[in-house]
């Protein structure tokens, strides 16, 4: 069968609040960046199309906060995830040290059918502030993300947009292996057997 | 049976709609009310033959606003609503939001009372003073999507990234209400109403702004929900979502979505989908009879279900093992799937499909023959290897068919079938339905001007149709079913009416009074029962 239709990914953008998920989202799909800090409550929706290995792909990138106002929306909001990013300030050691309960939290929520496979993206982000503020090295960085299975590890500006294709690029990637199709009609479903008792009879049509 | 039959009871005044959560920023849901009418008619009152109880002119007013919607509560609906007010302050129907967030900040708008008032109404109802604005009834749109918030079908296939950001609120604020074990139903604002359908792992909605009773929007995603099965049944789409709750369920269905194209387009329409009931083909009894007997296996052929005779697309005649009955619904899933696919009727076929309400975990097999271009055999069967016993059987079936000349029959008979409003008689009468209780069928005459083409007018009659339905049926939550509603508009006058055993509907032209409406009734009535043994299918064969 042909394939007309796009592919849809489903896309978790996670980390602390602050760290510019909002930013790096707005800087991918609207090539802007805004100074202002708006919180995010609950959650915010942007698509963007792009082609990977000559596949036209529709990511639905699902941006949330990082407040328990968010977590009380629970495995709904994880549920059925192709990828998931994890952002952190590379200006803040808290936000990096809480990677580890953000990726934990969605492996709990969204429970992937592989979680050893499962696709996450890690993203240090604004580093196009000064050296001086830097806190977390990128060594520090990729050691975490190396023994969290080889995570690619990616250091971005939201403001300077620096590299933000290239990891969103990736992001879409990793997520299009993990949306492989499923063969659903390879197997049959019982047959139906109509003499059998058990069929469930209903007053209807009485012609 | 005729209206003429007085009963007891006096006429009950209703009290008009009243509120039932008043919330700032919540989620409407107001109760149903039916208000007694004063508002001038030039038939003032009942005609002394309709003054049964209950009986009711239904308002428009206390119509457009109806319906169970959700009751919303709990601290983390605060997001929600705001989001809902927003989404819905959009018009989905035309023009599907570009950006929807939940994020407060972009609604500055979220105190008040968002609630339309009847000023915003499209259908002017009553006694139609002031001039008739017809806005409103601009195309439904229907949607499907996972339980993970990915897009599955869009009724008009455009502007895919709104749609997909849409997609992602719609599954952000169903799942917010599923978390507080409430179930999202509707959403109301004015005229613009979104009904939703929650199938997990599926989740439907559909987006209106005609005014309808809420049964009626979710009817359609039933069926739209059911014409999925039929595809793809009901444990494979369990077990798939299951094991990957990111399906892209999407891709599976293509190539199937002209079905589910076909299947909006027609149920919106026709009346049959609603009632759940067949409209079979008009035609003399014994020709019927005759055909049925050449249909009816003389062998047992195991697992056979049932036996479609098929003129115009119309039912000819059903033949069922004696121990199963077939249910409407099926049968109308069926038949979309045949009008849907034109390449069914250039060849024999032997197509799988699921009839949910028979069974939803397994496929039947239909053998698929258009022996003429418009008269189609289909034979369905449970066993999965059975195509070559019916094919066989078939041929010898067709063969008989044939030396009875009762192809041309049957075609002749196809043209004879449609009627004419004018037909019974009764001068001033547009359009009618009749629908006998007992056979569960439906009679209708052809749509004629202004309905003669699917467009506002008939919009505007069908869903004048529904509303009485609805109104006798009491689905909306009413305390009591009527036994006869009307409704007046500019253009049309109608009336329900239900009896133990048929229910009716007509219209009549806008300027006759009630009492001709009621006449109309009786006319259609008399007419029609007249004629039954050629309107429905009364004793099918059975084997
Ligand atoms: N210098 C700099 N500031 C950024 C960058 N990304 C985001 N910000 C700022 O950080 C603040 C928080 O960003 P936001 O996207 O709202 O973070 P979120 O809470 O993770 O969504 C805002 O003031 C942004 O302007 C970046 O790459 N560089
Ligand atoms: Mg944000």
């Amino acid at each position: 069968m042909a394939t007309r239709k796009k592919v849809l990914l489903k896309v978790i953008i996670l980390g602390d609040s602050g760290v510019g998920k909002t930013s790096l989202m707005n800087q991918y799909v609207n090539k802007r960046f805004s100074n202002q800090y708006k919180a995010t409550i609950g959650a915010d929706f942007l698509t963007r199309e792009l082609v990977v290995d000559d596949r036209v792909v529709t990511m639905q990138l699902w941006d949330t906060a990082g407040q328990e106002r968010f977590q009380s929306l629970g495995v709904a909001f994880y549920r059925g995830a192709d990828c998931c990013v994890l952002v952190y300030d590379v200006n803040s050691s808290k936000s990096f040290e809480a990677l580890d309960g953000w990726r934990d939290e969605f492996l709990i929520q969204a429970s992937p059918h592989d979680p050893e496979n499962f696709p996450f993206v890690v993203l240090g982000n604004k580093i196009d502030m000064e050296d001086s503020k830097r806190m977390v090295s990128q060594k520090r960085a990729m050691t975490w993300c190396q023994s969290k299975g080889n995570i690619p590890y990616f250091e971005t500006s939201a403001k300077e947009a620096i590299n933000v294709e290239q990891a969103f690029q990736t992001i879409a990637k990793n997520a299009l292996q993990q949306e492989a199709e499923v063969e659903l009609y390879a197997d049959y479903p019982d047959p139906i057997k109509i003499d059998a008792e058990n069929q469930q009879g209903y007053g209807g049509c009485s012609c | 049976m005729s209206l003429g039959i007085p009963q007891a009871g006096p006429s009950r005044s209703r009290t008009p709609s009243l509120y039932l959560g008043q919330k700032e920023g919540s989620i409407r849901s107001r109760s149903r009310g039916l208000s007694p009418s004063s508002t001038g008619n030039s038939t003032s009152s009942l005609s002394p033959s309709l003054s049964s109880s209950p009986s009711r002119e239904i308002q428009p007013e206390s119509v457009e606003q109806n319906g169970t919607g959700t009751e919303a509560g709990g601290s983390n609906l605060a997001d929600a609503r705001i989001g809902l007010k927003r989404l819905i302050s959009r018009d989905l129907t035309t023009n599907p939001i570009s950006k929807p967030t939940l994020s407060p900040t972009l609604s500055p708008n979220i105190s008040g009372n968002g609630e339309a008032k009847g000023t915003d109404r499209g259908m002017v109802l009553g006694n139609g003073k002031g001039k008739e604005r017809e806005v409103g009834f601009s195309p439904r749109r229907y949607y499907i999507l996972t339980h993970a918030g990915k897009p599955v079908f869009d009724s008009l296939e455009v502007e895919e990234d709104q749609t997909t950001n849409m997609m992602g609120v719609i599954q952000a604020l169903i799942s917010i209400y599923a978390e507080s074990e409430d179930k999202l139903r509707s959403i109301k604002r004015g005229r613009h109403k979104i009904v939703f359908l929650l199938r997990s792992p599926v989740y439907l909605f559909g987006t209106s702004d005609w005014g309808e009773p809420d049964f009626v929007l979710r009817t359609h995603l039933e069926l739209l929900h059911l014409q999925l099965l039929s595809i793809v049944t009901e444990v494979q789409l369990k077990k798939v979502f299951a094991r990957q709750s990111n399906f892209n369920l999407r891709r599976l269905l293509e190539g199937t979505e002209t079905s589910l194209h076909t299947l909006l387009n027609d149920m919106q329409m026709d009346l049959t989908f609603m009632t759940s009931a067949l409209q079979p083909m008009r035609m003399a009894p014994a020709l019927r009879d005759a055909a049925g007997q050449a249909l009816a296996p003389t062998d047992k052929i195991s697992d056979l279900l049932y036996v479609l005779l098929l003129v115009n697309d119309k039912v000819v005649t059903l033949l069922r093992p004696r121990k199963h009955s077939i249910h409407p619904t099926d049968l109308h899933l069926l038949m979309n799937v045949l009008r849907s696919s034109p390449g069914l009727k250039s060849s024999e076929t032997w197509l799988p499909l699921c009839l949910p309400k028979f069974n939803p975990n397994g496929f039947v097999y239909a053998l698929i023959d258009y022996v003429k271009d418009n008269i189609g055999l289909i034979f369905v069967s449970a066993d999965r290897e059975g195509f070559e016993p019916l094919q066989a059987w078939k041929k010898s079936v067709v063969k008989k068919l044939e030396m009875d000349n009762m192809f041309s029959k049957l075609e002749m008979a196809g043209l004879a079938d449609p009627y004419l409003c004018i037909d019974p008689g009764y001068p001033g009468l547009r359009h009618f339905w009749y629908k006998s209780r007992q056979n569960v069928q439906v009679t209708m005459p052809v749509w004629e001007a202004p309905y003669d083409e699917p467009n506002l007018a008939r919009r505007r009659l069908v869903t004048i149709y529904q509303r009485l339905y609805d109104g006798i049926h009491a689905r909306s939550g009413q305390a009591e079913p009527l036994k006869q509603a009307f409704i007046r508009t500019d253009s049309e006058a109608c009336l329900g009416w239900i009896t133990p055993s048929f229910e009716l509907y007509v219209a009549v032209d806008a300027h006759l009074p009630k009492s001709a409406a009621v006449a109309a009734a009786n006319a259609v009535a008399r007419w029609v029962r007249k004629q039954e043994a050629w309107m429905f299918l009364r004793e099918a064969p059975v084997f």
